[in-house]
């Protein structure tokens, strides 16, 4: 009796093991809107790490970099986060004033995340999109980032429903046959009937180009994921496997009834 | 928009409805966007149709909060136009719409701090003028007061040079050479700037 509760209590958590690992983990860079108009010129951006659909928060330490890119042009924000609590767990906020028309293409580089159950360390560049008073220019442009999601797909004043057109890039090559994970900053409206069904995965083409088609409206992170060709030492002083996200955030406005 | 709107009522009223209709659907496959922003002591107004293209030979009417008007003119070939900034109470606002044809509209509202309104006072084109006039006339050396009047021109004289380096700018919609090329053009001339400044300053004192 008390031998078959104990086998029972650990095939309870064996086959809880699985289930927790089959969260993604996503760098988040959120903003208020992807679109500003003159009437709302300055807005919240929040930076985290989390598992976006089940809503799990991650401490995300200060990055080593977040900037904003308007034209080419860089500007480092870095010094202008202060932390916040997102989802219960450390995340990074800054009031950012847009002065004048562009397509800003905001970006982070965080500092690795040790991950105990994957013995990995987790590195997500992430980038989204915000178009300023007009602006439809310049969207497509790569930042040059170690690895990253190009949009093929103008990436804002899109409806749920639209399908999200991308290219991966590592070391600014074209990344082929490469998988990218696909979840939706659920905020607790949806449940997941499976573990499985958390994420979506896609493979890219001979191009690095992936499609998938948003069925809801929210916020959607594209994460496409390789192993670094470099290690770093664990915690344990053994070298450690790094994998490298390219995240992309991109938001499908809800298709709105005549007034 | 461009025919004489005033013939007959029922036009009057088509166009009225035609206007809103515009104006409160800015995201037409040709919409217009408007910007504008202080440089020096004045106001330049940018106007584009999407993908970069200037609006050439826009009507521009200035407006203030209440609806009076303050100014009007056309974009040049570049899609700007400049004005002086007008005298504004310090919680003036200003409203810049800008027409570009039939069913092309777009406006910018400049809030007071878009406005600079505290620099006005110390910008009054009357007080400059009166400003320049001590340091034309020759000085032993320059004072701290005309120093300051001095590197305030030299500044508005290079915000003015650098002003369509800074369209250009916007207009960039990549890193690249150009971009570089723009930023070391400024470069050369708020160094120059400051040789003028330099040269100038030694000519007074001698």
């Amino acid at each position: 009796m008390k031998k078959s509760l104990s086998t029972l209590l650990l095939g309870l958590i064996l086959a809880m093991i699985p289930g927790s690992n089959a969260l993604a983990h996503f760098g988040m860079l959120i903003p208020e809107k992807n679109i500003i108009d003159q009437h709302q010129r300055t807005e919240k951006i929040t930076l985290c790490f989390a598992h976006p659909f089940s809503g799990i928060g991650l401490n995300m330490e200060k990055p080593t970099r977040f900037f904003v890119d308007l034209n080419g042009r860089q500007t480092d924000l870095t010094d202008d986060l202060h932390p916040v609590q997102v989802m219960k767990h450390r995340g990074w906020q800054t009031d950012f004033h847009f002065s004048r028309p562009g397509v800003y293409i905001f970006a982070v580089e965080p500092k690795p995340y040790w991950e105990p159950a994957e013995d990995i360390y987790i590195k997500h560049y992430t980038k989204t999109i915000v178009s300023a008073f007009g602006a439809d220019h310049g969207w497509g442009r790569p930042l040059g980032l170690k690895t990253e999601i190009v949009p093929l797909l103008r990436p804002y004043g899109n409806y749920s429903g639209t399908t999200m057109v991308g290219q991966v890039l590592l070391d600014g090559k074209p990344a082929i046959d490469s998988e990218v994970e696909v979840e939706l900053y659920n905020q607790g409206r949806f449940a997941a009937p499976t573990a499985a069904h958390e994420s979506q995965v896609i493979r890219t083409d001979k191009r690095g180009i992936f499609i998938f088609t948003c069925p809801q409206p929210g916020w959607w992170g594209f994460a496409a994921l390789h192993d670094a060709d470099f290690t770093l030492p664990g915690p344990d002083g053994a070298a450690k496997t790094v994998e490298l996200g390219a995240v992309l955030w991109l938001y499908l406005d809800p298709w709105q009834s005549v007034p | 928009m461009n025919s004489c709107p005033f013939l007959l009522s029922s036009k009057l009223f088509f166009l009225l409805i035609l206007w809103i209709l515009i104006t409160s659907a800015p995201a037409l496959a040709h919409h217009l966007s408007v910007f504008a922003y202080v440089s020096g002591g004045d106001i330049v107004v940018q106007a584009s149709f999407g993908h970069n293209r200037p609006v050439k030979g826009g009507e521009v009417s200035v407006k203030t909060g209440a609806g009076k008007l303050l100014f009007q003119g056309k974009t040049d070939g570049r899609g700007m136009l400049r004005f002086p900034r007008p005298q504004l109470p310090k919680n003036g606002t200003v409203k810049i719409t800008v027409s570009g044809g039939p069913g092309h509209q777009g406006s910018w509202t400049m809030t007071p701090a878009d406005l600079g309104n505290g620099m006005a006072e110390t910008e009054a084109p009357a007080e400059r003028k009166s400003a320049i006039q001590p340091a034309s006339h020759s000085s032993p050396a320059l004072s701290e007061e005309e120093q300051k009047y001095l590197s305030r021109l030299i500044s508005e004289a290079v915000a003015r040079e650098i002003e369509p380096l800074k369209a250009m700018m916007a207009r960039q919609m990549e890193s690249g050479p150009s971009l570089q090329n723009i930023i070391g053009g400024i470069g050369w001339l708020v160094g120059l700037g400051g040789l003028a400044a330099a040269w100038a300053s030694r000519k007074k004192q001698r």
